[in-house]
């Protein structure tokens, strides 16, 4: 680049500075920014919020476990069972209908005490 | 009720301490800044809808990070630009490459303010930026508005320092071709 060709680059370059410094001050005057303490109240609640989403989600995984566990158990248990199930309900029927009428009774109160909660 | 009673107490404890900024260094620093962090993002966007989301979802990821903590207001400003940087043309990138060039939204787009005597130059110059890639919009505001360094620039958009100035060069050429283009 010739010495002249290299002025008039540098003079364009002031120039688009100059342009541009004025267009941000321009600009700037557009904005309608919120207060700072609406960012700062909008970002107070967001962190909150993750942090209780960042301890909650653990805590729904152990419970997730939890019940696959029990049904597999229970699955499990079922199968072991099938073939001696009817023998056992006639023996048993006394205690199986009491098991039954309680559960029934039970869990509608369970469920209710769980929504409470 | 108020929000900590909904939260369990170690929740409301991480929140305070997500936040690595008290509330009135933030303020100060939000005063110093927004204006100006609005109008880059104004530019580089095309649109002010998109400018008023940017500036809030910025500062919120400022004030998550570790650079809300540094002690020098140049580098929090440097980093505070770079997380807009990002937003912005992140955003651009998801939109289609279509309306890549042109205003996002013309009920919204930013129209250049018409103030008397220089604004003909104003609008000029709006119009010209508005055809500009949005990394070259960034990078001659960052060069010449914000005065930030090649390397700032460089570490702003992901690039390599080497290449700035070149990259540099190339856009104030289009730029001012664009601007030849418009006055015609």
């Amino acid at each position: 680049m010739t010495h002249e060709a290299d002025d008039r680059d540098r003079i364009d370059e002031m120039t688009l500075a100059a342009a541009l410094r004025d267009d941000e001050a321009c600009v700037a005057e557009m904005a309608h920014l919120p207060p700072a303490d609406l960012v700062w109240w909008r970002a107070t609640i967001r962190t909150r919020a993750e942090a209780a989403l960042t301890i909650e989600r653990p805590m729904i995984a152990v419970q997730l476990t939890t019940v696959a566990c029990l049904v597999a158990l229970a699955a499990g248990a079922i199968a072991s069972t099938w073939r001696s199930l009817p023998d056992l309900v006639v023996q048993h029927a006394l205690v199986a209908m009491l098991g039954v009428v309680v559960g029934l009774l039970v869990a509608p109160i369970a469920v209710l005490l769980a929504l409470t909660e | 009720m108020t929000i900590d009673h909904c939260l369990p107490r170690e929740a409301a404890a991480s929140a305070d301490e997500g936040l690595v900024m008290t509330e009135d260094a933030f303020r100060l620093f939000y005063d110093r800044t927004s204006r100006p962090l609005w109008a880059y993002l104004a530019r580089v966007c095309g649109d002010r809808r998109l400018a008023d989301d940017l500036l809030q979802e910025t500062y919120y990821r400022f004030l998550k990070s570790s650079a809300a903590a540094l002690e020098d207001e140049a580098h929090r400003r440097h980093y505070l630009f770079r997380i807009a940087t990002n937003l912005a043309l992140d955003l651009r990138r998801r939109r289609s490459p279509e309306s890549a060039s042109e205003p996002l939204d013309q009920e919204t787009a930013l129209a250049p303010v018409d103030v008397a005597g220089t604004a003909a130059r104003r609008v000029d110059l709006g119009r010209a930026m508005a055809k500009l890639r949005p990394r070259d919009r960034a990078l001659v505001w960052l060069a010449y508005v914000n005065g930030s360094s090649h390397r700032e620039i460089a570490d702003t958009l992901g690039l390599k320092a080497a290449s700035i100035k070149l990259l540099l060069f190339r856009a104030r050429r289009k730029l001012a071709a664009l601007l030849e283009e418009t006055r015609r």
